[in-house]
């Protein structure tokens, strides 16, 4: 599979939208998570808006990048990734921890 | 001073090893492997200390570079900071190993002299080693060389006599782990821990051989090098954390061995083939570029995961905590692995602009902050569960004397190894402009970029940070020799499950 | 109680996911390194045999490739000697022992990994620093023995350190540094001017 490398003045722009990527997947999942805490609206307003920066930054990061063919599914990826797992994670914390207030009418484990 | 005089020191200096030697063979706070445990600790925190003085050497040659020259080279001060990096971290795990080994699985160490034995042929041998390495530093170009000087592969440069001992002294803990968990009990963490451990030592023999094609050479290199530290090793320090979480803060064993599985999953399975993005450039085909790209994109997701997860449990649970100095680095390695292996890594691994990245102080940057963040970090925490439980299990909590030791050493060392990364990013992004994209790798380019303002001034800076750094690692050994002396409060006890069962 | 835990966030489910994703993952990897291996022995198109030191060795932009590839051109014998493969291989063999014996790779890079003291080595071969192909040979040559003496600093004071290497052994580090350079790395580094490409 053939690349395009960044250009010269993109330098900048590819590392930078980078660890946006990751810092934005990181607020998007503990803005998500938070909200689900404290139940309120707000925070999952912002859990929102900090996806769809998340996705802005996705596509900079893919022009950036020079992106095409193969390297579009791995930025559709990155989307749905980052978008998912969260819940996907969110979903297990509960369902692992279901039988856990009930723990001292259980003994034994 | 006389050459008496010195000798007077040493034989105090060796009295007093001997003094606290004996002092911890007769501790009675300690199991026979949690003993073996504290042995490996402390030699772990000795190779910090030698990694912490080479690395401030070799930072040093980039500002002066006549000094210690052909005395002390730079590649004799980076191969001894790198590799003492990896021994103490290694100490650290099987220190940790050994800590939990007979709470873990209810017995006693089935070998426990076989393990004692081992770690005094170890460090005897890593002694040596490092005495070749500072006194012989290399050889003439034959196999007698690499058999008994040094290897000169980057990262696992020991010779290859001290590689097969390496594997003999794993052998020997690799039998102790499975034989203890046999004679006693097997669990989820303990299944996982012995087969990390299989993989760890048969990874190492994959560099333990001479290719002349270096294609093939760095092919296997990467195999020990990446499989070991993003995937082995992630996993044997989840393992020590599964535990610690258990014994610590009272987490059932189902929950801690399902996610301890879930991990297993992610990290392996975003791990393993992530090896791709190391074979960019080395001669290997062109199907890497899509698997590299691929799972380094993935890899970043169990570091997402970690956010959740811990927002949840922060939520759902209050836990009390009477180890702060521990969970101080629980925190900053939290931290640092999502900064250093995550943002660190993502920013430079796709083959687009790593064609520009690779081989620069970019890497030099990424590794700082992960190897700290991911490792350092979470062995740091250990080694004061540890101190605490060796001092008769006191409260090292709040308003714990002398508390200002493990903070100030837990800012500088923080606050210097973010300084020196931050430092080694901006010689790392001068260096992939001027020297990869306007020059083209030339040599006249590479100190193009090598003489620029920018370069200087960031190792100027990295230099100060290493500064820092190696304060906050002096008075981290300090404070571990001390901390908990004289406190009479007791830990809050943490009931496992087990014990709160019976209390129900 | 375990009927409360959906199977799917069990841990048997877990357990089981996390042998199957490790061992898919390994099997996956050992598939492909049989095939690399067998795409980067010496003497396949990647990895030159080692008797490619008798050739002429440059890097030029590929249109078609859209990269920087080697090219493999006429004859140009290394110290004016055709060696044959067995020849060339114990040659390039004494060069790279020379290269991990000396520990290089703690001030250079090598293919790009290794340490950031000194310029990376994999188109050292090539670089326009060594003048004319004619003389790069012997100045290579001297280099190795007294690097000191025949210092090039570019102003940086950074300095190779006198590493005691013989004749033979910077012989064969020249020719290891040749063979090298004709190795297909796709395309790193970019942007690289050869000796002899000057337009």
């Amino acid at each position: 599979m053939l690349i395009e490398p960044v250009a010269l003045a993109d330098f900048f722009l590819s590392f930078f939208s980078a660890a946006m990527i990751i810092l934005l997947g990181a607020l998007y999942a503990g803005l998500f998570a938070w909200a689900k805490i404290t139940s309120q609206y707000r925070f999952q307003l912002g859990a929102g808006l900090v996806y769809l920066t998340l996705l802005l930054t996705v596509f900079v990061f893919s022009q950036i990048n020079h992106f095409n063919g193969y390297w579009l599914t791995l930025s559709f990826l990155m989307v749905v990734g980052y978008g998912c797992m969260p819940y996907v994670i969110w979903r297990l914390c509960v369902a692992t921890h279901s039988d856990e207030s009930d723990h001292s009418h259980h003994p034994g484990g | 001073m006389t050459i008496l005089a010195y000798q007077e020191k040493a034989a105090v200096c060796w009295a007093g090893c001997k003094q606290r030697h004996a002092e911890l063979m007769a501790n009675p706070f300690l199991s026979g492997g949690q003993k073996l445990a504290v042995h490996y600790f402390t030699v772990a925190m000795v190779l910090f200390m030698a990694q912490l003085l080479f690395g401030l050497l070799a930072g040093l040659q980039f500002l002066f570079p006549s000094f210690l020259y052909e005395i002390l080279d730079f590649n004799v001060n980076r191969m001894v900071h790198i590799n003492a990096m990896v021994v103490w971290m290694l100490y650290g795990f099987i220190g940790s190993v050994y800590w939990f080994l007979e709470d873990e699985s209810g017995v006693p160490i089935v070998g426990l002299k076989w393990g004692q034995l081992a770690f005094w042929v170890l460090t005897g041998a890593v002694t040596v080693v490092v005495l070749v390495y500072l006194l012989i530093q290399f050889g003439a170009g034959n196999d007698t060389s690499l058999w008994l000087i040094n290897e000169g592969r980057e990262y696992i440069e020991a010779p290859r006599w001290a590689d097969i001992g390496i594997v003999v002294v794993m052998l020997i803990f690799f039998y102790n782990v499975a034989a203890t968990f046999s004679a006693g009990k097997w669990s989820g963490i303990a299944g996982v821990l012995t087969l990390d451990l299989v993989a760890l030592a048969g990874l190492y023999t994959a560099g333990m051989f001479y290719v002349t094609n270096i294609s093939v050479d760095q092919y296997w290199w990467w195999w020990v090098i990446h499989l070991w530290v993003e995937a082995t090793w992630e996993v044997l320090v989840g393992c020590i954390m599964a535990w610690s979480l258990m014994k610590l803060l009272g987490v059932r064993r189902k929950v801690v061995q399902t996610w301890l599985y879930i991990e297993v999953a992610l990290m392996f399975g975003s791990g393993i083939l992530g090896l791709g993005h190391h074979y960019f450039w080395i001669g290997t085909p062109e199907y890497w570029f899509t698997i590299g790209g691929f799972f380094s994109a993935l890899e970043p997701i169990p570091l997402v995961a970690m956010v959740v997860h811990s927002i949840y449990d922060s939520g759902v649970h209050r836990f009390k905590n009477s180890n702060h100095p521990a969970l101080a680095w629980i925190i900053a390695h939290a931290f640092g692995n999502f900064l250093g292996a995550g943002v660190w890594g993502f920013m430079h691994t796709l083959p687009q602009i790593n064609l520009y990245t690779h081989g620069t102080q970019w890497s030099a940057s990424h590794g700082h902050l992960a190897f700290f963040g991911a490792y350092a970090t979470i062995n740091i925490a250990f080694f004061y569960l540890a101190a605490q439980q060796a001092r008769g299990n006191v409260w090292m909590g709040g308003d714990l004397a002398n508390g200002w030791r493990w903070k100030t050493a837990c800012i500088l060392l923080n606050l210097g190894v973010l300084g020196m990364t931050v430092a080694l990013l901006i010689a790392g992004y001068e260096q992939s402009f001027i020297e990869r994209a306007v020059e083209g790798s030339t040599w006249a380019g590479y100190f193009a970029a090598q003489n620029h303002p920018w370069f200087m001034q960031a190792m100027i800076w990295r230099m100060v940070f290493g500064l820092m750094t190696a304060a906050g690692g002096g008075l981290l050994f300090w404070d571990l020799l001390e901390i908990g002396k004289g406190e009479q409060r007791h830990a809050a006890v943490i009931k496992t499950e087990a014990e709160a069962a019976i209390a129900s | 109680m375990t009927e409360q835990i959906p199977r799917w966030a069990s841990e048997t489910f877990w357990k089981k996911t996390a042998i199957w994703v490790t061992g898919g993952s390994f099997v996956l990897l050992v598939v492909l390194t049989f095939d690399s291996m067998k795409q980067i022995s010496a003497g396949s198109s990647r990895v030159q045999a080692y008797s490619v030191i008798n050739k002429d060795v440059s890097y030029r932009f590929d249109k078609s490739k859209q990269r920087y590839q080697p090219v493999i051109g006429d004859d140009a014998p290394l110290f004016g000697k055709t060696l044959n493969e067995e020849e060339s291989e114990k040659l390039v063999d004494l060069g790279k022992k020379t290269v991990q014996a000396k520990n290089c790779m703690n001030c250079h890079t090598l293919l790009g990994n290794g340490a950031y003291y000194a310029p990376d080595l994999t188109k050292a071969w090539l670089d326009q620093g060594w003048g004319a192909k004619e003389s790069r040979e012997s100045l290579m040559v001297n280099f190795l023995l007294d690097p000191e003496k025949n210092t090039r600093t570019y102003g940086s004071n950074r300095k190779m350190p006198n590493l005691d290497i013989t004749q033979q052994e910077a012989e064969g580090i020249v020719a290891f540094l040749k063979w090298m350079s004709a190795i297909d790395t796709n395309g790193f580094p970019h942007n690289f001017k050869a000796i002899g490409e000057e337009e």
